[in-house]
């Protein structure tokens, strides 16, 4: 009777390792991005990035996200003063120089943008308008996903207002 | 009227970034899955649960840090718990002794038993094992693929090849 020959470990691997062809990888490829294809259209990845933070949305301070959705509520009514004036009803306090600054810095980053009037005279209505570009809806949509709430309480980490004394 | 909203160019940021991840990395995820499972349907599973997941919830510090490493070992360990559910499937709708590997007998249960046994491994060693038996390259260029010391590589391919030739010759094959 013949003696079978013994293998070593090496040439076991060597003879049965489960290698793919070029072929076969290809076309895996083809067939699991089709699978995957399928499987995004059912989940909704529009503000989402791999890298950074995760979200392919800028971030938004509590009041960035109470100036913002003033700017997106007032539509081409969004001045200064009527911006102020609802952001006052959800943090209960008159703070037109937060508004004001939080306003700079949110067109300095895109999410807002700024129309000035240059038939304006003095006497007239307010000249300059703001308005939400793209990214600041997107900005604005982040942040209602991540749960923020546009009625502050005091909590929020913005100073007391001027009239209130310490006790 | 209601009316749907448009996806801009922005929304497509995932959905770009995805697709220049997968083009980058599938064939050596592809690979690593398919030396664990033995079959391209459970690799091909494995690599789409991956990537399902970024769906799902946000990609983790290490695959930012390095993608490439990040993916291949998600592969690999999916497609590990892929071959243990399956074989847990198996046990519980078979008898046991019916399971046992042998590697005499013939070359299917030598397969068989090689692909129960490194889905038991540790995905870096057996990222080491298909650098070595299916790319062939040498513990060398293994080390500088890995960042790792060619003295290290050999070592852990000694140890590797002993513990899987243990696990192949067990009684029951991986068990």
């Amino acid at each position: 009777m013949k003696k079978r020959k013994k293998m070593n470990m090496d040439e076991v691997l060597r003879k049965y390792w489960p290698a793919a062809s070029h072929e076969e990888v290809e076309s895996a490829g083809e067939r699991v991005w089709k699978r995957l294809e399928a499987e995004l259209d059912k989940h909704d990845t529009s503000l989402r990035s791999l890298y950074g933070d995760g979200w392919s949305a800028p971030p938004l301070e509590q009041l960035e996200f109470q100036v913002l959705t003033a700017v997106s509520l007032l539509g081409d009514r969004g001045t200064l003063k009527s911006i102020t004036a609802m952001v006052h009803k959800w943090t209960g306090r008159e703070m037109v120089g937060h508004v004001y600054l939080t306003l700079g810095g949110l067109a300095e980053r895109g999410i807002i943008a700024l129309h000035s009037d240059p038939t304006w005279e003095y006497g007239e209505k307010p000249a300059h308008r703001f308005e939400i570009t793209e990214d600041g809806d997107r900005a604005l949509r982040r942040a209602k996903i991540e749960g923020k709430e546009l009625v502050t309480d005091r909590e929020d980490g913005l100073a007391p207002p001027m009239n209130e004394r310490p006790r | 009227m209601a009316t749907t909203k448009v996806p801009t160019i922005k929304d497509e940021i995932f959905r770009q970034e995805l697709d220049a991840q997968y083009r980058e990395n599938f064939r050596p995820m592809y690979r690593a899955a398919k030396c664990v499972t033995g079959n391209r349907h459970d690799a091909d599973e494995a690599i789409e649960k991956v990537f399902v997941r970024f769906f799902e919830e946000q990609p983790s510090r290490v695959f930012r840090k390095n993608p490439k490493a990040y993916l291949c070992k998600a592969a690999m360990n999916e497609a590990r718990n892929i071959v243990r559910s399956n074989r847990l499937r198996k046990w519980v709708g078979e008898d046991v002794s019916e399971l046992e590997i042998a590697t005499h007998n013939g070359e299917e249960n030598a397969r068989q038993s090689l692909i129960a046994a490194l889905s038991e491994l540790d995905p870096n060693l057996l990222e080491m094992l298909r650098l070595r038996f299916e790319q062939e390259y040498s513990c060398k260029e293994i080390a500088e693929e890995l960042g790792r010391t060619g003295l290290g590589v050999a070592v852990n391919l000694h140890r590797g090849l002993r513990k899987l030739k243990k696990l192949m010759t067990a009684p029951g094959g991986t068990r």
